[in-house]
């Protein structure tokens, strides 16, 4: 008998045309990686593009990793129909508006109804779970897991997300009455590119009775003009995307820069005029700064 | 990549250059047929290859089974080969024995064909099924519905992200003559695997299942155009199982005057011992798109093959054809099959003996050449060049076995000298035929039933006044398929009715849930139907003699690996 040997086989990748489209992508292969999970993260490339941005740079290290985002929780807004109530995830608190209006510009008129910490461990809301219920106790919005996700997962993975999104530059078709891409139009924003066609607007469609005149159906996204528009003029507007779906990743990213981040990890000191400044970093911060200095020859502060 | 030999289309499309009324058009078993088959089949399967790999430049179509990754095992610096004793002009390595373990289960590996990776990832065929342990209920995407009834109608959640099986009957008009292009079409919007929201139109010329290209994650509205009436029925699936056609892409029907779609049809027989599957190639009776849009979309059979494994007949549940390779998957309550596509072609050795342009010829009845056990065929004499008075002729059947059987003008099989045919007044420029008691009959035909499976030799033997003797032989095929492989369903599979592959090229297997459900092996009570994840295992490796590694198809935990001495091999 010959003699015999115990072996740990090891994944070995091999080359083939979806490693050509990788590399046209900038994407390759992470080790043991089979086919089929490597084309969900080519495909990834075009959908969730990376960039410079913080949602890009989410967006490129999850991808990088061999990760996946996924929809956490969904908000919605219950309150008075007659408001326009906003949500905003900035860095390490959701922020509830249930009155955000740009037609009033009295800073008054936007009502924050609830600020929820998402990034201190004492705070209730550290985890999803928490999260949901801290946003369900408030009177004006409600909000619920996505199916599949784990309450007990950091909610500091939620990608920050404004249900108020801007869109910078949508044509404008030479028509009398036509619908905008989007519903639920935020007052007072809608602006667009020829003034002499769109130079008034109107509280009605039918006092649309001469040139100029212009109606908004803010909620339905119904444009009707009195004159037909020149081809190429487009309109700039916010919207509302309520209810808003909110992506995680377990990537989480935060920026230094970030006033709202360093309020969490500095100690923050009352100047004379009522405001903040940073004072030393809070053990978290140490170790982060310890974790960077280490990665790189720098000094902190320059 | 085609292994058996069979008659490819593309030798009857390169047939149908020449005119009409030639014989080695109008004869799939003419000599220059068979001249110009193998060319045929070389090409058909560059064309299969080509169509693969502009697939591969698309991730949506992308085969998913190409090669990726294999697992290596790297052997000890002072690890010996045996070689082979019998080899005598080189040395030649052996391959050393090696056991792959997973758990507690050990699993012999075998050497791939030429120690070849291509033969391992794109030739081997699967050696285990492997149930993941993953199941999803597989309730429809969208229920049987009304066409009127579609546009209102929400579609249920996807079970899985996949292509989805569209399946639409009882539709009489497939067109749309308001529209530029008037053909019908389904539109589905939702959202697909990249999680974006997208459309897709599908176009839907018969009744039959449509598979979507874009994988589908979820479904938010469907519009039809061009379907009629508003009675005829629509079902959505995740999964393609029990299929009632399934397209062949990589074959046409070509006749002498028609190129036609090709379907793979699972289909039932009643043989003499009792009823089993078949395997039939079908299409379309209508040879225009015209009369398809108006409803006529009836199938006609092509070929049947009957379907064996160890010779013995199988009854199966579903079967499903495999991306890239197109091999078919096949089930039955426990096992899976593997099947080659093809229909295989008759051997035609025995047509040596024809003469060359005889005058008597064999005229097989309707041009049909494939023929499945149980079935009759019938063939008549055709005098084709009356320019020489007949004396007498005779019929004769060489079966597959090799056995020779004499035919009298009634069809009974006679001593061989009882089986001539006399042409009543040979004197004459008269030919027959004739019955037995010298009766003119208005045709001379063959009947014979069939009743083993392979090649048969329908022989016409004519002697002429002149004293010379002649022979036309037809070979007809008695079609039938032995499965390449049988893997026992692992036990928590065992039931099975259903097969499909899903958009990753992954296999899933159906179990239904009965009227009061059943007990699954993990003693889950399921009460819907069921679709399992499995995976189809190659354990094989290829082994580099040089450089001491070897390389699997499998991940195991660890792999035993045992030298082989010289004296021990065994050839």
């Amino acid at each position: 008998m010959g003699r015999t040997f115990t072996l740990t086989p090891e994944a070995k990748n091999i080359n083939n045309p979806l490693d050509h489209l990788g590399l046209l992508l900038g994407l390759p292969r992470l080790p043991d990686e089979g086919n089929s999970a490597y084309r969900r993260r080519l495909w990834d490339v075009y959908v969730r593009r990376a960039s410079a941005t913080e949602r890009g740079l989410v967006n490129g290290i999850t991808r990088e990793l061999g990760l996946e985002q996924y929809q956490a929780v969904t908000i919605s807004y219950v309150g008075s129909s007659s408001n326009y109530p906003r949500v905003v995830v900035q860095d390490v608190q959701v922020e509830l508006y249930s009155n955000w209006n740009l037609l009033d510009e009295s800073v008054d008129a936007n009502v924050l109804e609830a600020t929820i910490d998402i990034y201190s461990k004492d705070s209730s809301a550290y985890y999803l779970d928490g999260l949901v219920a801290a946003i369900n106790n408030t009177s004006s919005f409600a909000a619920t897991l996505a199916d599949g996700v784990e309450g007990h997962t950091l909610s500091a993975a939620i990608i920050n997300n404004d249900s108020r999104a801007w869109v910078e530059n949508e044509e404008i078709r030479p028509l009398r009455r036509q619908k905008l891409e989007n519903t639920n139009i935020t007052p007072g924003t809608i602006r667009f590119s020829d003034n002499i066609v769109f130079n008034t607007q109107v509280a009605t469609e039918a006092e649309v009775t001469s040139a100029g005149k212009f109606y908004v159906d803010y909620t339905s996204g119904t444009l009707v003009v009195y004159s037909i528009p020149r081809s190429y003029t487009t309109c700039r507007y916010m919207y509302d995307r309520l209810p808003l779906t909110l992506d995680a990743s377990p990537v989480i990213l935060h920026e230094f820069g970030s006033s709202y981040f360093r309020s969490k990890t500095f100690d923050q000191i009352l100047q004379p005029d009522g405001s903040y400044e940073d004072g030393l970093p809070q053990h978290e911060a140490i170790a982060y700064i310890n974790e960077l200095l280490q990665a790189k020859g720098m000094l902190w502060g320059e | 990549m085609a292994k058996t030999i069979h008659n490819s289309w593309v030798t009857q499309r390169m047939a149908n250059r020449l005119p009409l009324w030639s014989d080695a058009r109008q004869y799939q078993h003419s000599v220059l047929q068979q001249y110009l088959n193998p060319i045929g089949s070389a090409l058909e399967d560059l064309y299969q290859w080509s169509t693969n790999e502009r697939k591969n430049l698309f991730l949506p179509s992308a085969n998913m089974d190409m090669i990726d990754k294999v697992y290596a095992l790297r052997l000890p610096s002072d690890f010996q080969f045996g070689t082979d004793p019998y080899s005598i002009n080189a040395v030649r390595y052996m391959s050393p024995r090696c056991k792959g373990i997973i758990g507690t289960q050990e699993i012999w590996i075998a050497t791939a064909e030429n120690n070849s990776l291509d033969n391992m990832f794109y030739e081997a065929l699967p050696t285990r099924v492997v149930d993941l342990d993953a199941y999803v209920d597989v309730d429809p995407v969208l229920e049987e519905t009304y066409l009127s009834d579609l546009e209102t109608t929400t579609p249920n959640t996807i079970c899985w992200p996949s292509r989805l099986a569209i399946t639409i009957s009882d539709c009489t008009t497939f067109v749309d003559l308001s529209r530029r292009e008037p053909f019908s079409f389904l539109i589905l919007k939702g959202t697909t695997v990249r999680d974006l929201e997208e459309t897709e139109a599908i176009i839907i010329p018969y009744n039959g299942t449509f598979l979507t290209r874009k994988i589908w994650k979820e479904l938010t509205s469907l519009e039809c155009y061009g379907l009629g009436p508003d009675t005829a029925i629509i079902q959505i699936n995740c999964f393609g199982f029990n299929k009632d056609k399934e397209t062949d892409k990589y074959q046409l029907y070509v006749d002498v005057a028609t190129e036609k779609l090709l379907y793979h049809k699972l289909a039932t027989r009643d043989f003499m011992e009792g009823t089993y599957s078949v395997h039939q190639h079908v299409t379309m009776i209508a040879n225009t798109l015209g009369e398809l849009y108006n409803g006529h979309d009836t199938i006609q059979v092509v070929k049947e093959v009957e379907l064996l494994y160890g010779g013995q007949n199988l009854l199966l549940n579903d079967i499903a054809v495999q991306p890239f390779t197109g091999r078919l998957f096949a089930i039955d309550d426990s096992y899976l099959y593997v099947f080659d596509p093809y229909a295989n072609a008759p051997s035609c050795v025995g047509i040596k003996d024809k003469t060359p342009g005889p005058m008597l010829t064999i005229k097989v009845q309707g041009e049909k050449y494939d023929y499945v056990r149980g079935e009759t065929v019938a063939a008549e004499a055709y005098w084709r060049k009356p320019i020489e008075r007949i004396y007498r002729n005779r019929w004769s059947i060489q079966k597959p076995d090799g056995t020779i059987v004499y035919i009298d003008i009634d069809g009974n099989e006679v001593p061989a000298e009882d089986a001539w045919i006399h042409n009543k007044t040979y004197t004459e420029l008269v030919f027959g035929p004739f019955d037995s008691s010298g009766g003119e009959i208005s045709r001379q035909s063959l009947s014979y039933a069939l009743s083993q499976r392979g090649t048969y030799l329908l022989i016409l033997e004519t002697e002429l006044a002149n004293g010379t003797a002649e022979k036309d032989i037809v070979p007809i095929h008695v079609h039938y398929k032995e499965a390449l492989t049988r893997l026992a369903l692992p036990s928590s599979l065992q039931g099975a009715r259903g097969i499909a592959f899903d958009a990753d090229q992954k296999l899933w297997i159906l179990k239904l849930a009965t009227g009061s459900g059943y007990y699954d092996a993990g003693s889950a009570y399921a009460t819907t139907d069921r679709a399992y994840r499995v995976h189809l295992a190659i354990d094989q490796m290829v082994v580099d003699f040089v450089n001491k590694v070897i390389f699997l198809h499998e991940k195991y935990d660890s792999v035993e690996v045992e030298e082989i001495s010289d004296m021990m091999v065994e050839v």
